[in-house]
């Protein structure tokens, strides 16, 4: 008998894959706007995701800080470098808002410093209320540290020496985990000299094997000496790792050149450029799919340049939102509205002028990059937000080019 | 927190030298890499005078603001320069891109560039001023304040741009 034979029509695998591929990113598309858009988390119970406002964070405080300027000889330098520092350790930390005024009553300065900021408020307080000061110091040979009745003896200032190291003496004080007597892991902070700092090597050479101190302000932290001289390390006080961060910026953020105390502080109210999210999240799909609609009417971009423009667009701000509910990430509403407004700007521009693209992300990320090193506050989250939304941005340009070109050839049009 | 009242009274010199030295870092950079690109002398006076032109429109509008509209001076005002120079710079980009793409072709002359931009910055100036005035109804004032004088100071530094371009490019 003979068997008939099936005739196989020949498949073609690249359209086929195309084809599933194209559903696959109309579907990525249609769940990342779904996701994005505000409230869409009520449609189903099983996912909560929704913006996490930084609203809720922020906090304000107005410190008085009385500066001591008995013994400064220069006092309005002092008191600039004392300024400097305190932005400084601000800076480092991220805090947002701060602004600093100079007082005087009768012959006392005071600095009146204001924060408004979502940073852990213990760590922002240490890092105003602590002038940090650091001094090497050796011990009073008349005093016994071993005294059982006197057990606070080695850590009070008036038993220790002063010696010409100060935090200026070392090039840079770095924080890190070590073991210690006991075996465990905790902080340590190891004092790097500069290459030239004989000093210092000779100061370790004649106190090998002995107890130093290491003076922050009034209280001693004692350190032995290893005999090899190998390391100066300093134990810190604080085992969590945010408290470990600000030891480490009041120590790298310089030397206060005169103490202060913090006399006064009070809690203000928060102001910050708040903006409704859902009114804002519908008023900017209005308004981009208006303007899009308006560039369609006039018709004095091609088509295709528009197409493209609009599914980047819609790409890479769902695709942010998306990201920033899913991950739960606390966001300043009024900067992500700036973020949006730009990244649509710039994606339009560079959909109708493609030939720009690399030179305009180039110059962009140059930007943000160094916005991030020396911006600060609202700079430096807008410039970290942009760099993603710059990658973003053209990571989307492909995905749109490419699903435009494939839907075009699946529906032959 | 009155911006131009911490400046003048409480700003120590680190905070003044590093914001100096962050936006001069930007335009140095900025100019620089437009000039590695290009090659160009023309290219780079006009990004020059983009700069200049959009710094002082931001200063001006900033100055506005605070004493005839009498709004404070947020620490988010310091993002308009930012915002500015990014816009500037999407706006000089399409410019560079254009040139780089066409200088080695045939009978390429650089008065072309000049054609090519006014249609690029024509375009820009529509979306922006559509898309700035769009989003308003939905802003704060700070960040509505912040949107106009971002985007009036790029629309008065590109068109500075191209008007001054008739005698550099050519």
């Amino acid at each position: 008998m003979k068997v008939p034979k099936i005739k196989l029509k020949k498949i073609n695998l690249s359209s086929f894959f195309k084809y599933i591929l194209s559903v696959l990113i109309s579907s990525l598309i249609l769940a990342l706007v779904l996701i994005s858009l505000p409230l869409t988390e009520r449609v189903t119970s099983s996912a909560t995701y929704d913006l996490i406002t930084k609203k809720d964070y922020y906090w304000s405080k107005e410190y008085k800080l009385q500066l001591d300027t008995s013994q400064s000889i220069r006092i309005e330098s002092d008191i600039d470098k004392v300024k400097s520092i305190l932005q400084k350790r601000l800076r480092k930390i991220g805090v947002e808002e701060s602004s600093l005024n100079l007082s005087k009553e009768g012959d006392t300065n005071f600095l009146e410093l204001t924060v408004q900021t979502s940073k852990d408020i213990d760590v922002v307080d240490s890092l105003i209320k602590t002038p940090f000061l650091v001094n090497i110091v050796t011990r009073k040979a008349d005093i016994d540290f071993d005294n059982p009745e006197d057990v606070i003896a080695p850590y009070l200032l008036e038993n220790y020496d002063l010696t010409p190291f100060t935090r200026s003496s070392f090039r840079n004080v770095y924080i890190t985990q070590l073991k210690n007597s006991n075996n465990e892991y905790s902080y340590f902070a190891l004092f790097k000299t500069w290459p030239w700092g004989n000093e210092w090597k000779t100061f370790l050479e004649d106190n090998a094997g002995q107890t130093v101190g290491v003076a922050l302000d009034e209280f001693v932290t004692p350190v032995q000496i290893p005999t090899d001289q190998s390391l100066f390390a300093v134990p810190v006080s604080s085992t969590e790792e945010k408290y470990a961060q600000a030891i480490s910026i009041l120590y790298n953020s310089g030397q206060m050149p005169i103490s202060y105390t913090a006399v006064d502080e009070k809690e203000l109210n928060i102001d910050i450029a708040e903006i409704d999210y859902i009114k804002l999240t519908e008023g900017i799909l209005v308004a981009v799919v208006l303007i899009y609609l308006y560039l369609l009417i006039i018709n004095k971009t091609p088509k295709d340049t528009l197409l493209l423009s609009g599914i980047s667009t819609v790409i890479t701000i769902s695709t942010w939102i998306a990201y920033l509910k899913i991950s739960e990430t606390p966001t300043d509403i009024f900067i992500l509205a700036l973020e949006v407004i730009t990244v649509v700007a710039i994606i339009r521009l560079i959909a109708e002028n493609l030939e720009s693209k690399m030179i305009i992300t180039v110059l962009l990320s140059l930007i943000s990059s160094i916005s991030i090193l020396m911006g600060s506050g609202y700079i430096k989250i807008f410039a970290y937000d942009l760099l993603i939304l710059i990658i973003l941005s053209n990571i989307s340009l492909y995905i749109g080019k490419y699903y435009l070109d494939n839907v075009r050839k699946s529906l032959k049009l | 927190m009155n911006l131009f009242e911490n400046i003048s009274n409480s700003w120590s010199k680190y905070e003044i030298n590093i914001e100096l030295a962050y936006l001069l870092l930007i335009f140095t950079v900025s100019i620089l890499t437009i000039y590695f690109s290009t090659k160009e002398k023309k290219i780079l006076i006009l990004s020059i005078l983009s700069f200049t032109v959009a710094t002082l429109s931001n200063l001006i509008g900033i100055y506005i603001v605070n004493t005839i509209f009498k709004i404070e001076i947020f620490e988010i005002f310091k993002m308009i320069p930012l915002i500015t120079y990014i816009l500037i710079l999407s706006n000089l980009g399409t410019l560079i891109g254009y040139y780089i793409s066409k200088r080695n072709s045939k009978g390429f002359k650089i008065s072309s560039v000049r054609k090519e931009y006014y249609s690029d910055t024509i375009k820009q100036t529509i979306f922006l001023l559509l898309l700035g005035s769009s989003t308003l109804l939905f802003l704060s004032v700070q960040t509505e304040v912040v949107v106009s004088i971002s985007i009036l100071s790029t629309v008065i530094a590109v068109w500075s741009t191209y008007a001054i371009s008739k005698y550099i490019l050519k």
